[in-house]
Order: C-alpha cells, then structure tokens, then sequence
C-alpha cells in the first residue's frame, strides 16, 4: 500500500508539470508563429497613417477586435493579448498583395472564426474611418509549416488565421478577397 | 538496505514509464514527401481547370464542381477540386516509381493511397501516391450548417485542465494513503 502511495504521488506531481508546461505552451507568445515564413517577402507598402488598419469585424461570428500593429523580430512574432495582430511587413488589408492578421484562438479573439464558412464577410476599418469588405474564399486547416500560404499573390486578399489542433500544433486559416465594388 | 534499492527502483520507473510512453508516440519511420502547399494559395500558376459533373477523386467518388490542377513539376501534381456544396478536396499526387517499397508502405500508414497507375487520372502511367485533404470553398450552393473542420477551441483548456485535475486527485490520493499508515 506504501509503495501504491507513493506511485500514485510521483504520478500526481508528473502530471501537474506536463499540465503546466502545456499551459505554458499555450501562453507562448510565438505558437502563433509559421515556421518557414520568409521575410523576404517584406512588401513596400504605403505610409499613409490614415489607410492603418485599425478595426477587424466578421459579423457571422460576431468578431469585433481592434487590429494591433505586428512584426518578426528576430523571428518572433509580435502577438497581443487585447485583439488582432495585422503583420506590417504585408500589404494593407485591400491592397494588391496577400495582408496577413492573425491572433490567439481564444473565444475573446479568434476562437469563433473556426465557424465561419466561404460567402461570408470581413470588414476591416481603417484610421481614416473608411471601411473595405472582404467575402471568405477558403478556410482549411493546415500544417504550422504550411508557410505558403502567406505568399503574396496578384489578388486582393487578406489570409487571417489562428492556430488549431492538438496543443496548437495547426493552424486555421481563412482567405478573403476584396469586394471590389466597395 | 534492500527495500531502499526496492524503493529506487521503484521510483525511477514511475518516472521512466510516462516517458518512454510519450517517446513512443511517435512515428517510428519518417520518409519525408514532396511540399505540395495548399489550394489556399498554390505555389504555381494553374495548369488547367475543369468544370462539369464528374470530377474524380481517389477512394472518395465524383463530384460536380471545379477541378483545378497545379502542376507542381514532372513528378508531383496538386488537384484542388471545389464541389457545388463547397465541401473542397485536396489531392495531393506523388509519383513514387522510384520509392521503395518500405517506404511507400511508411506513406500508406500516415494516410496516402497507393495508386497502382495514375493514367485513369490523367496523370503518367506509372505508381502514384494519393493523400485527400479538406478544406471549404465558396461552391455554388451555400454549405450548410457551419462545422468547424478543425479541434475545438476549447480542446487545450479541457487537456489542461484534465491534466491538472488528475495530477490533483493522484497526488492528494497518494498523500491521504501515505498518511493513513
């Protein structure tokens, strides 16, 4: 009985580590992260402060988050806690190119978005008060090594996406193209 | 003396079980497989797109919808089929003439279908591999009730959580039993 004791305690105490290095897998701010993106990519994007993105809603899924300017530095990327990471070295959300926003999958942030389906919206408003709209082409999940799916193109997209899977190990994605009527 | 060594071993056992167990889990073999990228954002230009009502693909039947083929190079060929519904279809083509048998048996437990010739699929006739990946598409018909392709959400919370959970009840479990001596 003793030695069930004791393996039942050295058991209990495994299983609160590996439970806290997973909650601290889950709080790594670069899990967000596509491993073989490549900065290369850098897009030269206008200056303009007014055409900053700055508001990101898809009311299919009642999403509503202020968008968070982000970078890789070092190859860390940028995350926030408080909305929508916009990656500055993409195009703005409506110019040619592929804009990349992503953000923890959170039921605050982009939990919902696993629910969308092509056909439906994304607005992005910007500092001047003007607003584009976005419909969802594909969603799919794939693998975080998937970093072709950031490559820019010759549309007008925006790529969001968050991670999925097993302790985060995919990544959600959501392509739309701009509405170019708007 | 012997019941100390009884005890050590005892001890290094629990530890060593749960980790031999998670090295375990991996897959034994690796053979690594061409990158073919995503109908999301294909690497190559489209090489031919057909529409119509009956679009094959490998062990799942036919579809009608778009067809969209990406040659990605003499060997490997990306199929990017949207049905009607939206319910979208990556086949992922992999020539394997000069892969070994062993390893085309390695591909085939991680998901990929042997195809004996690929000339029924317009493809050369010779051995292929096949793997089929989901994604959503904006079909002609609406898709239907929204379900999310992916885990849930709340999958890690509840892993967690769990983890905690159990690791209280075995550590309280254990010190209660110890006490009760």
């Amino acid at each position: 009985m003793k030695h069930f004791a004791l393996i039942l305690i050295i058991f209990g105490v495994l299983w609160l580590l590996l439970g806290g290095y997973y909650f601290g897998l889950t709080h790594n701010p670069n899990r967000l992260a596509f491993a073989d993106y490549k900065e290369s990519q850098k897009h030269e994007q206008s200056k303009h402060k007014a055409s900053t993105p700055t508001r990101l809603i898809i009311p299919a899924v009642t999403i509503d988050l202020p968008i968070v300017s982000a970078e890789i530095r070092n190859s860390l990327w940028d995350t926030t806690n408080n909305g929508a990471s916009y990656l500055t070295s993409s195009p703005i959300p409506g110019e040619k190119g592929n804009s990349i926003i992503y953000g923890h999958n959170w039921a605050s942030l982009f939990g919902p978005l696993m629910y969308i389906k092509p056909g439906e919206k994304v607005q992005i408003i910007y500092a001047d008060g003007t607003r584009k709209t976005f419909t969802i082409e594909y969603t799919s999940t794939v693998s975080a090594n998937e970093g072709s799916i950031l490559n820019q193109t010759t549309d007008k997209r925006i790529t969001l996406y968050t991670c999925a899977g097993w302790f985060d190990s995919k990544r959600f994605v959501v392509v739309a193209i701009l509405d170019e009527h708007h | 003396m012997v019941n100390f060594i009884y005890m050590n071993k005892l001890i290094v056992t629990a530890i060593a079980l749960p980790i031999v167990f998670a090295a375990s889990a991996g897959p034994a073999f690796a053979v690594s497989t061409p990158d073919f990228g995503s109908c999301l954002n294909p690497k190559v230009a489209v090489s031919q797109v057909n529409t119509g009502n009956n679009h094959g693909v490998v062990n799942k039947g036919t579809y009608a919808g778009t067809d969209s083929i990406y040659r990605l190079s003499d060997a490997n060929v990306m199929q990017c089929l949207c049905p009607d519904n939206g319910s979208g279809i990556q086949t992922n083509w992999y020539k394997v003439s000069k892969l070994s048998s062993t390893d085309i048996s390695v591909l085939k437990s991680e998901g990929w279908i042997e195809v004996t010739t690929g000339a029924s699929w317009g493809l050369e006739d010779t051995k292929y591999l096949a793997k089929n990946i989901d994604y959503t598409c904006k079909g002609t018909q609406a898709v239907s009730a929204t379900k999310p392709i992916a885990l849930a959400k709340t999958g890690n919370t509840v892993a967690i959580v769990g983890l905690f959970l159990m690791g209280l009840l075995s550590l309280t479990t254990g010190l209660l039993l110890k006490k009760s001596k």
